[in-house]
């Protein structure tokens, strides 16, 4: 009897287990892309400015949920990703391999939606990037243009030397082109919806919800987006010609690099990344990037170059600027050659301080 | 018939051994067994292993044929006759301690040489690295990738002429190759299965990793994190690329080759396929059937055979592997200096 009572009450738990995974695996489909509950599309200002941040807690559900069906009609969902009315710049397959991919190695850190969010992210720093509002920093376009897709295959190519962004540099088992695309996309979904929602924000009024947006202005500001990045291409930085240095060319390319690092009328570099190169100038504290965090600038001494440490690197880096961050572009200020002995400077710093130390250290 | 059972429980247990010689006796025939050892020296760690192996593969087959036979003989033996136990018995401890001591100390002292080669200075790195044979690499494990620094024409590492690259390792075959591991931030374990070297990156420590290719061999093979290190573990991955000391491997040649070969097999296939649904039902249809089925069967192998190579010249053409290790890193300190976008 007491036998038969233990099998009843085993059969019980066997089935209370089955039903109970059978109910966790009946889970919400991901349909649509949320509405984000605030956005922020400034660009990099002094920590003393905090940047405006819109808040969509106040909108009317109708509004909400227009701002949610543009963004499905212009790229689709989650699972069913695409750019409407570029079926040929943007493949299904290839957006569907760039999906696939993101959320095997991507979605933890930048989060489902590409805001940045993902259950690792707050335990970083710097932040993963938050592709909402569309900018990025490592790329050959100068401020306040788009990248180039090849920009954006570069960065998951060699990471970003110095933050948590690892490279994903195994091309013959993942396409990054693909991967790029798809990240192109969500940095156009995002911006689109920051765009609706600044325009919500300032055009419609919150007395009169049923109004909602005008189908006209959405499919203009999904224009403006896809322009942007259309125009990236021919937004190239043209890198000065130069030749690759040695012995004492190189020695005087360098000491002139250092003169105009701590020019106050040319490159002004010392104002933020000070006499050293260390990131202990003046203006350290100052600023926040476009995404609200508080930035502090780069030590350059460490020979780690979160866009990579070619000469080329270095080079836009100095002619373009950071996009969302304070580092404005050079190329206006200085000529192309001049840009170039900063960026021997630069990449010499790595070796000042171990040789300094080392002079130290053998004097002892 | 309660006695028969218990005998049958007995053979239960000898299933288990006989389970286990069995997996180990047809493991290299599954591939079940090591990765193909492509390192100068590898063997040796095998010839390691395999001593431990027999050693406690004697000892378990002992072992499990006593207990097996305790218990096949003495169960279902007289009734309320209870076991003796032994509290004490100093000659079986005296003995069981010295024996596995004994043990212990003839694989540590077979060991020593083995382990001096691969961590140590010992006289034959040392003569290695006088004669500028050695070469000397620095890996630096992060989450989650492998950063790799190549000294330059200096030989020394953590100058202006250093080469620095990601995930990808490149070493002259038929060269002793020492490793500077480090890592920046947990404990990584720096793994070349193919090459029978693991060692654990600690942050703080500088390790020696001595190893070296085959002679002749040139390819690539895994590189991985063997330490749980963080959520990217899995992506710690990379390859070990082998240069060959003469350029004489034709790579591009072999890549067109094997794309012609997936093209033929691949029409092969098509055309028997087109053949089988032309077959009649005449008398010898179905040995034409079975025959064709082999045909095809047959044809499919060759295709996958075709593509898999096809795939792994490919790739190693993308890594390189047609190059001198010495051109291979002109290459690369041209692209690391490059002044243009493309």
């Amino acid at each position: 009897m007491t036998h038969r009572r233990g099998r009843l009450t085993f059969l019980l738990c066997i089935s209370i287990v089955a039903l109970s995974s059978c109910g966790l695996t009946v889970q919400p489909a991901l349909v649509v892309y949320p509405v984000s509950e605030e956005f922020g599309l400034a660009n990099a200002s002094k920590i003393t400015e905090p940047q405006q941040v819109i808040s969509t807690a106040e909108f009317p559900e109708v509004w909400k949920a227009q701002i949610q069906a543009a963004l499905q009609m212009y790229f689709g969902s989650p699972d069913v990703p695409f750019v409407l009315g570029s079926g040929e710049e943007f493949p299904t397959q290839t957006l569907r391999t760039g999906r696939d991919l993101f959320r095997e190695h991507c979605v933890h850190c930048h989060g489902l939606y590409g805001d940045g969010d993902g259950p690792t992210a707050p335990f970083l720093n710097p932040r993963p990037r938050d592709f909402r509002n569309g900018k990025f920093k490592f790329k050959s376009t100068p401020v306040g243009k788009k990248p180039t897709q090849e920009d954006i295959a570069r960065v998951i190519r060699i990471g970003a030397h110095g933050t948590m962004m690892p490279s994903f540099d195994l091309p013959w088992e993942m396409d990054v082109e693909a991967l790029a695309a798809y990240v192109q996309l969500l940095a156009m979904r995002g911006e689109l919806e920051g765009f609706l929602i600044m325009y919500c924000h300032e055009e419609l009024d919150l007395e009169e919800p049923d109004e909602g947006m005008d189908p006209d202005d959405v499919s203009e500001n999904f224009d403006t987006i896809q322009s942007f990045w259309e125009d990236a291409e021919d937004a190239v930085v043209k890198v000065g010609a130069t030749e690759t240095l040695t012995g004492k060319d190189l020695e005087e390319s360098i000491a002139h690099g250092k003169k105009l690092f701590g020019d106050t009328a040319k490159g002004n570099c010392v104002s933020c990344h000070g006499v050293k190169g260390d990131g202990e100038g003046p203006d350290k504290d100052n600023y926040t990037d476009a995404w609200g965090e508080p930035l502090k600038p780069r030590n350059l001494t460490l020979g780690l170059f979160r866009g990579g440490d070619r000469p080329v690197d270095i080079y836009l880096r100095i002619a373009a600027g950071i996009d969302g961050s304070p580092m404005p572009g050079y190329a206006g200020t200085m000529t192309s050659d001049e840009i170039w002995d900063v960026v021997r400077f630069v990449r010499h710093l790595r070796y000042t301080q171990a040789t300094d130390e080392d002079k130290e250290s053998g004097s002892h | 018939m309660r006695n028969k059972l218990d005998k049958l429980w007995s053979l239960l247990f000898l299933a288990v051994p006989v389970y286990c010689v069995w997996i180990f006796v047809v493991a290299p025939q599954y591939g079940w067994w090591f990765p193909e050892d492509v390192s100068a020296k590898g063997f040796e760690l095998d010839k390691l292993f395999m001593m431990i192996l027999t050693i406690t593969g004697i000892a378990f087959v002992i072992t499990q044929a006593i207990l097996v036979y305790v218990v096949f003989v003495y169960s279902g033996r007289v009734r309320g006759h209870k076991a003796q136990f032994i509290h004490t018995h100093h000659g079986i401890e005296v003995g069981g301690a010295v024996l596995v001591s004994v043990i212990l100390l003839i694989v540590a002292l077979v060991q020593i040489g083995d382990w001096e080669k691969r961590k140590y200075w010992n006289d034959e790195n040392q003569a290695a690295l006088a004669a500028e044979n050695a070469v000397t690499i620095g890996v630096e494990a992060r989450q989650f990738e492998w950063r790799i620094t190549y000294p330059g024409k200096d030989g020394q590492l953590g100058t202006p002429d250093d080469i620095r690259g990601v995930n990808k390792l490149h070493i002259p075959n038929d060269r002793p190759v020492l490793i500077k591991l480090t890592s920046t931030d947990v404990l990584h374990s720096f793994f070349l299965p193919n090459f029978r070297v693991k060692q654990d990156a600690v942050p703080g420590m500088e390790i020696n990793v001595w190893f070296q290719a085959k002679g002749d061999r040139a390819g690539h093979w895994d590189l991985v994190c063997a330490e749980l290190c963080g959520w990217g573990h899995y992506k710690m991955k990379g390859v070990v690329v082998v240069h060959p000391t003469t350029p004489s491997i034709e790579l591009a040649g072999q890549a067109a080759l094997l794309e012609a070969a997936v093209i033929t097999h691949t029409e092969a296939l098509a055309e028997l396929n087109e053949t089988s649904s032309d077959l009649d039902s005449g008398d010898d249809a179905a040995a034409q059937r079975q025959k064709l089925e082999q045909d095809r069967a047959a044809a499919l192998k060759n295709l996958t055979a075709a593509k898999q190579d096809l795939a792994l010249t490919e790739t190693n053409l993308r890594l390189g592997v047609d190059k001198t290790w010495e051109t291979w890193l002109e290459d690369a300190w041209a692209a690391q200096e490059a002044t243009t976008l493309e």
